[in-house]
């Protein structure tokens, strides 16, 4: 398989009132195609940052620097204008917060129109060869959406709400963003994202605002877009449990750095990193009067004051003098398995 | 703390420009009770009525029907100025931790609120009292005189439960303390709530959508579906063997360390229910893979079946027959 999507030495740095801090600092990270790649870390690792750099959607106030090659195109260098070509059926984006992605002035039915032309003129060839809703010699009736208000959404955006289990899909598609539930606009977003049908997929935290059994459900589509379309997955997540689900390998982040990298399955029963150890020891587990959880002392650093040598020493119970003075580096320890740790 | 035949009905508007009022009863009849010393946790997914509940037994709302019994008394038949007086005895610590303390207000005068509310006048006990309360949650002295913002999620939670806790309360509501925090963090604020509660023998009604959460804390666990509570029993029994289909339904959707476990393979139908829209019979009854004719026909009570508490037409067979029959 082909990587559809390789991040390497990306750097991403903050201009805040005194100073430039860096959120992320030096990831590298590849996700072929069909693979479902999960991020994982705590709030401020820098996970949306890798997300957005990887989009090239920054906040003004950001610089990023290292490659970000989607489809074989590096993102950073590209100038800003060019990105949106990119965006849509080549790379999507699902965001934590879905009204900052969502058009406010439009009905969720012209938006998921809208998303339907886009693929349409991305996939136009294979869309002659391919769809049997297209008129043969006649022009596609996807692509001639009425002008009058509001637009009657295309039978397939309404398949894709009933898909992200949208209650009764024809009445939200007359919505406006704002008419919905938090839940409700993740899930139109996920719906907009499987009409795209996108190379590369950023998912961040995509269902962290819905119930479980929602849950199961959209991470079931999002494992069928990887599976039967190809999509690489990026899924950002806090919560390692989750990314278990649809992951084939998991990166965790800490301080802006992946500190530990790995197939699902090894990173979950046979963890590395003393912060990796710490994060699955912190699940709950077991009833009231059992084991008590494991709490990791301390808090994550202030990317402002990040502590020299290795970012983890100063929660860390095994470290020794070397954590404190020297930086540590990703090492291959086991079968694609990689920790960055001096204990090693 | 207990209730009987609780009710809270809300006025809403739907349709176009908000057009058509209706009434929607996100609690429904509910009888609880909460044993001193016990930590009780109400599960159920968002919008199934867990806030409403909490928020009427201690009065935040008026409830529509029923009534709420706090050591023996009736509080719905309180004055006001005793309400008052009893508040500091029934806390809650609320879901969100950045809009539900002051921001304009000293950490101090935040947690030191339902001492002074309740009409405690000793400016000397109201300190002492404030800075054991500080000091119990884990924040240094200095905290006293720093404003929320100052602090992380974490440490805002921590100044919430240190509010509620300051006036010795006999009662706790904990609406979702932590599901706004990291594992690392929920894990300090976990333990300390077990901590606080085991020294204090305080009872807590804790509200939670996280199985694992519930789990760790609790002695009994209420799985609430759409108002009602639809299976009640030790937190062994309700998560180690579901009785009814929706609690069953709803552990299995939860990702566990066990990968091999795949929640993307469960198969539910259906959408989380809507007040507006509610299935008669059984409310699970329209996403129920076991529904039978009975179950759309008639509510099933919460009645006991295997140990605890069920409401549920597969274990009240005897119900079956009268009703079911075709004539
Ligand atoms: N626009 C910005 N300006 C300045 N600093 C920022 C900005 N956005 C993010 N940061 C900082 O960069 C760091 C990484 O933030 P990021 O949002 O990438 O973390 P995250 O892992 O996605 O966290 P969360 O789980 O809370 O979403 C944080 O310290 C954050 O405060
Ligand atoms: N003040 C209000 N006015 C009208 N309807 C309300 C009000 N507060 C809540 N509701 C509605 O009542 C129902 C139950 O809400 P509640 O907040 O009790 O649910 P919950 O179980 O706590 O959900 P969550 O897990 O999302 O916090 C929902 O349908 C909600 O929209
Ligand atoms: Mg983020
Ligand atoms: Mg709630």
């Amino acid at each position: 398989m082909t990587d559809a999507l390789k991040v390497s030495g990306l750097w991403v740095d903050y201009r805040t009132k005194s100073a430039w801090a860096s959120a992320v600092r030096g990831v590298d990270l590849t996700v072929r195609e069909g693979e479902v790649v999960g991020v994982v870390g705590e709030s401020g690792s820098g996970k949306s940052s890798v997300a957005l750099a990887i989009m090239k959607l920054l906040p003004a106030n950001a610089k990023a620097r290292g490659r970000v090659e989607v489809l074989g195109k590096d993102m950073v260098g590209l100038p800003g204008k060019d990105a949106h070509r990119y965006r849509g059926s080549g790379m999507t984006m699902i965001f934590q917060e879905p009204m900052t992605s969502l058009n406010p002035v439009m009905r969720v039915s012209e938006q998921l129109s809208e998303a339907v032309v886009s693929r349409a003129e991305h996939y136009k060839l294979e869309m002659f060869r391919y769809d049997s809703v297209a008129v043969p010699g006649g022009p596609d009736p996807r692509l001639s959406i009425p002008q009058g208000r509001p637009a009657p959404p295309p039978k397939e955006a309404i398949e894709a709400l009933h898909q992200v289990r949208i209650g009764d899909p024809e009445r939200a598609a007359a919505k406006y963003p704002h008419e919905l539930s938090g839940g409700e606009r993740q899930r139109v977003m996920i719906a907009m994202s499987f009409l795209l049908r996108p190379r590369v997929l950023v998912a961040d935290e995509p269902t962290t605002a819905l119930d479980v059994t929602t849950q199961a459900q959209v991470l079931s589509l999002l494992l069928g877009l990887s599976r039967d379309e190809g999509t690489a997955i990026i899924f950002v997540s806090h919560d390692i449990l989750v990314v278990g689900q649809v992951a084939q390998r998991v990166a965790v982040m800490y301080a802006g750095e992946i500190v530990e990298l790995g197939p699902t399955e090894a990173v979950l029963k046979n963890p590395l990193h003393p912060y990796t150890r710490g994060l699955i020891a912190s699940i709950p587990s077991g009833f009231k009067g059992g084991k008590r959880i494991e709490q990791i002392p301390g808090a994550p650093p202030d990317i402002m004051r990040l502590p020299s040598g290795c970012k983890f020493n100063p929660r860390c119970k095994f470290a020794m003098d070397r954590c404190r003075a020297e930086e540590t580096a990703l090492k291959e320890l086991e079968d694609d398995h990689f920790v960055a740790c001096h204990l090693y | 703390m207990s209730a009987e035949a609780l009710s809270v009905t809300y006025k809403v508007r739907s349709g176009f420009l908000g057009s058509v009022h209706r009434e929607i009863k996100p609690v429904d009849g509910v009888d609880l009770s909460v044993r001193a010393g016990e930590v009780l946790t109400v599960i159920g997914e968002s919008g199934s009525g867990k806030s409403t509940l909490g928020f009427a037994l201690l009065r935040l709302v008026k409830p529509s029907a029923g009534r709420v019994f706090f050591s023996g008394r009736d509080i719905g038949r309180l004055k006001s100025s005793e309400l008052r007086a009893l508040r500091r005895h029934m806390q809650i610590v609320f879901q969100d931790p950045y809009s539900s303390l002051d921001p304009r207000l000293h950490v101090k005068d935040i947690v030191s609120e339902p001492l002074i509310g309740s009409g405690m006048k000793d400016q000397g006990e109201i300190e002492a009292r404030t800075a054991r309360a500080i000091s119990l949650v884990g924040l240094g002295p200095s905290a006293m005189s720093k404003y929320v913002h100052e602090f992380s999620g974490g440490q805002r939670q921590r100044i919430g439960i240190a509010r509620a806790i300051v006036g010795d309360p006999k009662f706790v509501v904990l609406d979702e303390p932590t599901s706004n925090l990291d594992v690392s963090i929920q894990a300090q604020i976990l333990n300390l709530l077990l901590d606080l509660q085991s020294g204090s023998g305080a009872s807590y009604l804790f509200i939670s959508h996280n199985m694992a959460v519930a789990q760790y804390l609790s002695d009994r666990i209420a799985v609430m579906y759409a108002g009602e509570i639809v299976e009640r029993g030790t937190a062994k029994e309700v998560i180690d063997e579901p009785m009814h289909p929706y609690t069953k339904d709803l552990l299995s959707c939860v990702p566990t360390m066990d990968i091999s476990k795949k929640v993307t393979d469960v198969k539910i139908s259906g959408d989380p229910p809507s007040f507006t829209d509610l299935p008669s019979g059984c409310r699970y009854s329209s996403r129920c893979k076991y529904a039978f004719d009975l179950c759309r026909e008639k509510r099933p009570a919460l009645a006991s079946a295997g140990g605890r508490e069920v409401a549920c037409f597969l274990y009240h067979k005897e119900e079956k027959d009268p009703g079911a029959s075709p004539s």
